[in-house]
């Protein structure tokens, strides 16, 4: 087989694949088949239904996909989920507005007005003072001993 | 009535599934037979060129018809029976080979050189003859599975381009393009044998 040029090729192909082609079956076929499909068996309704698929991997798959359906469904109808508990609030931050132009010129120290200063001095100084009562001047409840302070007096000589 | 027998017959009652169609029960094997009768050599062809193998080829013939005589009910609906036909033994041949997981080791040989064309051969001429053709279609074996398919399905004269799209569910372009690449892929292939040979 050494042909010398592509078409000599070709024609090798084409003798193969006629030689395939004139193939012809043993005298009868058709007999033997009517006689086969005479005495199959008739097969029950849900073996024909399956049967619809000749290619064995097709009818795995929809035995998985069937199965993954039922799973679904039995976990769909059996699965309640628990109530949750409401959501915890959540702080909502406004953001403050702007400060005065005075007060901010005033904390800044542009504005010399002695009134924007005392201003901005009070309510400075009202916020410390609210934070001294808070942790100082709170009552204590009955029968508490009072905290020990700290003796100021000199110490002996 | 267990068997097949009584379907043939017409006894069974059978549902019909298109009303323009009118066909009775005895009509329908009828058209069976007709099938059986028409088709059985294509079919065979069309086992043989993927099995190799005569039993192997009737068997599949055999299997075809009856997958037809089980959805018998669908018959009316069939456009082109023949290509339907062929869709079915494809399928069931490439099944096959696929559970066998092998490729046919018992090419029968003597098969290609009872039916070589040049019935005039003396008989040692067409043993050889055969060897050569068997050789070449061990060749087309080794080809990528999609340009194998395309190029043995063109190899039966009764299937166009058209008809092998529709067997292979691809587009007719693409059993062009397929065909042209199993040809000269093959083509190189021999070219590869001879100057090893």
């Amino acid at each position: 087989m050494k042909p010398s040029n592509p078409n000599n090729y070709m024609q090798e192909i084409n003798g193969a694949l006629a030689a395939l082609a004139a193939v012809q079956p043993r005298e009868g076929l058709e007999q033997r088949v009517l006689a086969c499909i005479a005495s199959a068996p008739e097969l029950p309704w849900y073996r024909r239904r399956l049967s619809i698929m000749p290619a064995g991997h097709h009818r795995w798959a929809l035995a998985a996909a069937s199965a993954v359906i039922v799973a679904g469904g039995v976990t769909m109808t059996t699965y309640h989920p628990r109530p949750t508990a409401s959501p915890t609030p959540v702080a909502v931050h406004v953001p403050r507005p702007a400060q005065q132009p005075a007060a901010a010129a005033g904390s800044v120290g542009v504005s010399k007005h002695p009134l924007d200063e005392n201003k901005a001095k009070t309510r400075h100084r009202g916020v410390h003072r609210s934070y001294r009562a808070m942790h100082e001047h709170v009552p204590l409840p009955r029968g508490t001993a009072a905290p020990l302070r700290p003796q100021t007096s000199p110490a002996p000589q | 009535m267990g068997s097949y027998e009584a379907n043939l017959t017409g006894l069974l009652p059978m549902p019909e599934t298109t009303t323009s169609v009118t066909a009775a029960a005895p009509d329908r094997a009828a058209e069976l037979t007709a099938l059986v009768n028409e088709y059985s050599g294509t079919l065979y062809r069309v086992a043989f060129s993927i099995s190799r193998n005569a039993a192997e080829a009737e068997d599949m013939v055999q299997e075809t018809f009856l997958r037809v005589l089980r959805h018998r009910d669908r018959l009316p609906e069939i456009r082109d029976a023949r290509v339907w036909l062929i869709r079915i033994t494809w399928n069931l041949v490439l099944d096959r080979k696929r559970r066998q997981k092998t490729r046919p080791e018992n090419e029968d040989i003597s098969e290609l050189a009872r039916v070589l064309p040049a019935k005039e051969m003396r008989a040692d001429q067409a043993v050889i003859a055969a060897q050569r053709h068997a050789r070449v279609l061990s060749l087309i074996d080794e080809l990528p599975a999609k340009e194998r398919q395309a190029l043995l399905l063109s190899a039966l004269d009764e299937l166009s381009n058209a008809e092998i799209a529709s067997v292979l569910g691809i587009t007719e372009s693409s059993v062009r393009s397929r065909l042209f690449r199993a040809r000269r892929d093959l083509a190189e292939k021999l070219r590869k044998e001879g100057l090893k040979s």
